[in-house]
């Protein structure tokens, strides 16, 4: 992905939208990696017998993926605050779609205010909304 | 570290033994404990204290290549010395890792314990500080900062807000991490009129 320069940003600026799909495997892998590994999150049969419908994605692993999509947007920032909120469940075999948006840009302060979401891309649904802020470092000195 | 300020930690605190709580391990159908029998006198008051195990290498890098990260600064400690920060580093969001306790309260301990269920996760608010490495020892501070109803569409619920900050052993912060925990508030029985039974 092609760097950014701050300079250039203004409110309104599309992240370039993401897609991937939800794979079993893939959410129960990332599930262990960070110790959740309620059924819930490792298999549909065991979803079902917590009374789920089916296998569901951590809220901790889309804000994981919220923060890698932020990160490949602009490398060079550093991620200072990431709030989500988990609207609906995120179900294992969909194709997720992370899009977002940058709401502000504080230019004395190089720092951005995005709004960054992921949605079924079947459906269209919301299914996690966040905010985000990225510092971006200081120009080089010329 | 300065030891003797208020608030701060010191290296007794860091060696004390633990404050353990069960951790809810399984999903139950209902809460057994409702937020709203939390005593409001303990919002605010740090309920738990821990020193979590130190960070490894492998964990780091296994948080971001199951993420699907493919930049070695990520996933090969010799690439990262070689990258912008000369080491490896976690991702930022690994600190949902390192959870410390969910709150339980003190006069419904046993009860929390055998019902595990506390709630759905609606959400998190993460305010990062520096970058974790291998080999830190992080220590969790827990405290509900926050209850409160709202009402919705859905009915009604009551959302529980608590705080986990998270410390390296250099006393710097890693992060502030905010979950909201919500459940819902059954409806009130119908109301019996005179001479029903």
């Amino acid at each position: 992905m092609a760097s950014i320069n701050f300079a250039d940003l203004e409110a309104g600026d599309d992240l370039p939208p993401r897609e991937l799909k939800l794979d079993s495997a893939f959410i129960a892998a990332h599930a262990n990696a960070i110790d959740m590994t309620a059924p819930r999150f490792t298999d549909d049969e065991g979803a079902r017998r917590e009374g789920l419908p089916g296998q569901i994605t951590p809220g901790a692993m889309s804000m994981g993926l919220f923060a890698t999509t932020l990160m490949a947007w602009a490398p060079e920032a550093r991620l200072t605050r990431l709030g989500c909120t988990f609207r609906s469940l995120a179900h294992a075999g969909i194709v997720a779609r992370i899009c977002g948006m940058v709401v502000e840009v504080d230019m004395p302060r190089r720092s951005v205010e995005c709004e960054i979401w992921m949605e079924d891309k079947a459906s269209g649904d919301r299914l996690v909304f966040g905010t985000a802020t990225l510092q971006f470092p200081d120009p080089p000195l010329v | 570290m300065a030891g003797s300020t208020p608030g701060k930690l010191t290296r007794q605190a860091l060696t004390r033994p633990i404050q353990t709580v069960a951790k809810p391990q399984r999903w139950r159908t209902k809460p057994r404990v409702s937020f709203l029998e939390i005593q409001r006198a303990e919002i605010g008051r740090d309920y738990e204290c821990s020193v979590l195990p130190p960070i490894t290498a492998e964990e780091l890098i296994e948080y971001a290549r199951t993420l699907g990260i493919e930049d070695p600064l990520w996933l090969d400690p010799e690439a990262a010395r070689a990258g912008p920060l000369g080491r490896l580093v976690g991702l930022p969001t690994f600190v949902v890792k390192l959870r410390g306790s969910f709150y339980v309260p003190p006069l419904a301990a046993s009860e929390m314990s055998r019902s595990g269920f506390v709630g759905f996760d609606g959400g998190k608010d993460i305010e990062f500080g520096v970058p974790i490495e291998p080999g830190d020892s992080i220590t969790v501070r827990s405290r509900i900062t926050e209850i409160y109803e709202k009402t919705g569409r859905s009915g009604s619920m009551v959302f529980l807000v608590y705080r986990q900050e998270l410390r390296n052993q250099r006393d710097e912060l890693i992060a502030n991490v905010d979950s909201r925990m919500l459940q819902k508030i059954p409806p009130l029985p119908t109301p019996t009129v005179d001479g029903d039974t």
